[in-house]
């Protein structure tokens, strides 16, 4: 830089002074720095909490709004009505896959029926894998761990057992053992979302203004893209047995809204064979919810 | 010990060698399957033709969920790749999926080598002859296609990756 150039620092200074007012003025949106930023201290921080947290009682959600979101405050009172526990998922933008999958093996400890229905269900999933044009040793690990996952909720005392319950906890706390299996249930739900791409394509379009196939590569196969309706309703369409009502928290609706996300073939499944599970979910995050 | 990680590039590796894509090799170091080496042969009737580029593949125990840093070994002079040998490919950053393998990777970034992206250059002056001056160009790309037959090693890591790949 020469003397002159000094000089430039302050000039441009001032031009981004006066970018950002401008920025301000027309919206008040936060710079793209300011969101990288935040983004990068969301991330350290969460990092330091386990992938799958342990079962807390429902008033640590609602502490969580006091004082912030007074709005949200009464809706979790609502939900304290019919629910008595949260568990709360790493927010790393893979919670909806983790909350959906340690939910489904959380309810299917101790029921043998519903895991061999759910076994056979992925197995067969596996298949259509393939048809849609994946490479079989893509997925045939991460699916081979699920299974066996299924097979120890199968060998479960009882639903719900104790024990069986910490084991699940500390296997999904696992990184690897965790990441592996979000990684399958990204690809089912990319895969079903190509299989019904006819149906799910005015809603990528109107939310993402780009194809199915652009879709499916950004924001269902990697990790750590959040997902949204078409994701969820892909998915549980997908697994079948799994019925997912979602409790909305939005700061603009009267009353808690829940949302269910249900296979049209759950029907034909024997309620035996069924998972429920539910989960909240405010801007940006989903965590599980137990009912009382 | 066999982490999803290590399991999942024995089997990259052993569809490499069973179903190689033109032109390009690669295969785990003998210690380490982490580590890599390849082989990406420029494709035919480009400028590139005939060049032998010397890759190296880092993996960490996060794949597939984490894209592998490719890295070029050969020197190279091509817009969208550092010169320190770094490559610019969305596939490799933003838009990395667990359901690519090795072949799709080096298969992209052979692609890549006569199909650059100007919009996204990693070497300004590469990506400005190549908008402004193709016969000069063409002509660094000439080059660096010659002097990728005699690097020191070159020769060796060509044999070793096209062993591995069954040649």
């Amino acid at each position: 830089m020469t003397a002159e150039g000094e000089q430039q620092p302050d000039a441009a200074d001032v031009a981004n002074a006066a970018a950002e007012a401008v920025a301000t003025e027309g919206d008040d949106r936060p710079s793209d720095a300011d969101i990288i930023a935040h983004a990068a201290s969301i991330r350290d921080e969460q990092a330091q909490r386990p992938l799958v947290g342990s079962r807390e009682p429902l008033s640590s959600l609602m502490d969580d709004f006091v004082g912030a979101a007074p709005a949200l405050v009464s809706k979790c009172e609502a939900l304290a009505k019919s629910h008595s526990h949260v568990r709360r998922m790493r927010r790393d933008g893979n919670c909806f896959f983790r909350a959906f999958l340690f939910g489904l093996l959380e309810r299917l400890i101790g029921r043998p029926e519903a895991c061999a229905a759910a076994k056979k269900r992925f197995g067969d999933y596996g298949k259509k894998l393939v048809e849609a044009g994946y490479q079989e040793f893509v997925f045939e690990d991460a699916l081979e761990l699920l299974q066996e996952c299924i097979d120890k909720c199968a060998g479960a005392p009882g639903p719900m057992d104790e024990s069986s319950v910490v084991t699940l906890e500390s296997a999904l706390c696992d990184a690897v053992t965790s990441n592996h299996l979000v990684m399958l249930l990204r690809m089912v739900a990319s895969c079903e979302v190509s299989r019904r791409a006819e149906f799910f394509e005015p809603f990528i379009q109107g939310a993402h203004d780009c194809d199915v196939e652009s879709f499916r590569r950004r924001f269902v196969e990697p990790m750590d893209e959040e997902s949204d309706h078409v994701v969820m309703s892909a998915l549980s369409e997908a697994v079948c047995c799994a019925e997912v009502t979602v409790e909305y928290l939005s700061a603009d609706q009267a009353a808690a809204e829940a949302i269910q996300f249900k296979a049209e073939d759950a029907a034909q499944l024997d309620e035996s064979c069924r998972v429920h599970m539910t989960m909240v979910y405010r801007p940006g995050h989903f965590d599980l919810l137990y009912p009382q | 010990m066999s982490t999803p990680a290590r399991k999942r590039l024995m089997r990259d590796f052993r569809r490499l060698q069973t179903d190689p894509p033109a032109g390009i090799s690669g295969c785990p170091r003998e210690d380490n399957i982490l580590l890599w080496n390849a082989v990406i042969f420029g494709p035919d009737d480009t400028p590139w033709d005939g060049g032998t580029f010397r890759l190296t593949i880092t993996f960490s125990e996060d794949y597939p969920n984490k894209a592998p840093v490719v890295r070029f070994v050969s020197r190279m002079f091509h817009p969208n790749i550092y010169n320190d040998g770094a490559i610019c490919l969305d596939i490799l950053q933003n838009q990395w999926s667990p359901v690519y393998d090795i072949a799709a990777v080096l298969t992209s970034i052979q692609s890549l080598l006569n199909d650059p992206n100007p919009n996204s250059p990693a070497n300004s002056e590469a990506a400005r002859l190549f908008a402004e001056n193709m016969g000069e160009y063409v002509r660094r790309v000439r080059e660096v296609v010659e002097n990728s037959w005699d690097e020191d090693g070159g020769a060796s890591a060509v044999d070793a990756a096209g062993a591995g790949a069954g040649n």
